[in-house]
């Protein structure tokens, strides 16, 4: 059960690295995010990532593997499913084309997480921890804001048409900036728990601040935390295994 | 289990998964309308897209037993 678990967070840390950066990607150069597809990519790559951490292992073979798995899968999905989104307005990605960029982005994603968990290196670390706790929150933030639209009655086509980067722009600089001050202080004080303090804290009042939307806030210092834990819990189950 | 039985599991799910990906809903229908499962699910109607997903994550399971059984081979080796 408790191999279950481990594998199911670094899976699920993998699945929202990978989307995240996929969404930042698509929303910078004016291609269309939408609830329904970020659900299914989500899904695919967490059960591809989840299958093969659960039943072959953590490594770097294993993770060519699942970056290659994951975004063919999904590309196949892509070509066979009936359209959600009217596609003489949008664009999606499902040219061949984007299995390569999705390859790529879930090859960062993998190799943020392995390294972050083995490397020697307290740079590299430090480094991946930041990719990996901003962008784990920025795809929560995301999927927050989506399903927020949804929940209000907005159609999937305004929904698409809303979602721009000018509206993530906020949180991922409130998201970056949070993680990095969060090693700082880790660095300068040493004290468990005293990162996920602040980055919860600051995250939420550069969110409440600039957006004037307390719920946005509120959710911000969850998804923040809730990344953290997910973090911290797999680094010292994977430490204490290996 | 052993490399005889993730083969085993590789093919069984490749099949499936390759004939919700693969096969048009309209053949499908023609073979026998229940594969289909054209049924209401906790208040959710069971739409092409939905076999379409369940084909996808088949087709990961006979993957990545196919690649365990690589692993197990080489294991072996």
């Amino acid at each position: 059960m408790k191999k279950f678990y481990l594998n199911l967070l670094f899976s699920i840390l993998a699945a929202l690295v990978m989307n995240a950066l996929d969404m930042v990607y698509h929303l910078a150069t004016g291609w269309a995010v939408h609830l329904n597809y970020v659900a299914i990519k989500l899904t695919v790559i967490l059960f591809t990532v989840w299958m093969i951490t659960q039943f072959i292992g953590i490594g770097k073979e294993e993770g060519v593997v699942a970056s290659v798995i994951g975004p063919f899968m999904f590309y196949v999905y892509y070509v066979f499913a009936g359209a959600t989104l009217n596609r003489t307005i949008f664009k999606i990605d499902e040219q061949f084309w984007f299995f390569f960029l999705h390859l790529s982005l879930m090859l960062i994603a993998y190799f943020s997480l392995l390294n972050f968990i083995q490397s020697k290196s307290h740079w590299i670390r430090t480094f991946s921890f930041i990719l990996i706790a901003s962008f784990a929150s920025i795809a929560l933030d995301l999927l927050y804001t989506m399903i927020k639209m949804r929940l209000q009655g907005i159609d999937e086509e305004t929904a698409a048409r809303l979602m721009t980067f000018s509206l993530i722009l906020i949180p991922i600089i409130a998201y970056f900036v949070a993680a990095l001050i969060g090693v700082l202080i880790e660095r300068l004080f040493n004290k468990k728990y005293l990162d996920t303090a602040f980055a919860t804290i600051l995250s939420a009042l550069i969110i409440g601040f600039f957006t004037k939307d307390f719920m946005h806030a509120v959710f911000s210092f969850v998804f923040i935390g809730i990344v953290y834990h997910i973090i911290h819990t797999c680094k010292k189950r994977i430490m204490n295994e290996g | 289990m052993k490399i005889k039985g993730w083969f085993i599991l590789g093919i069984a799910a490749g099949i499936i998964g390759s004939f919700y990906e693969f096969v048009p809903r309209k053949a499908i229908k023609s073979i026998a309308e229940f594969l289909l499962f054209d049924i209401n699910l906790f208040g959710h109607r069971i739409r092409h897209n939905d076999l379409i997903l369940f084909g996808a994550l088949m087709l990961i399971i006979s993957s990545v037993s196919l690649y365990k059984v690589y692993k197990l081979r080489k294991r072996k080796k």
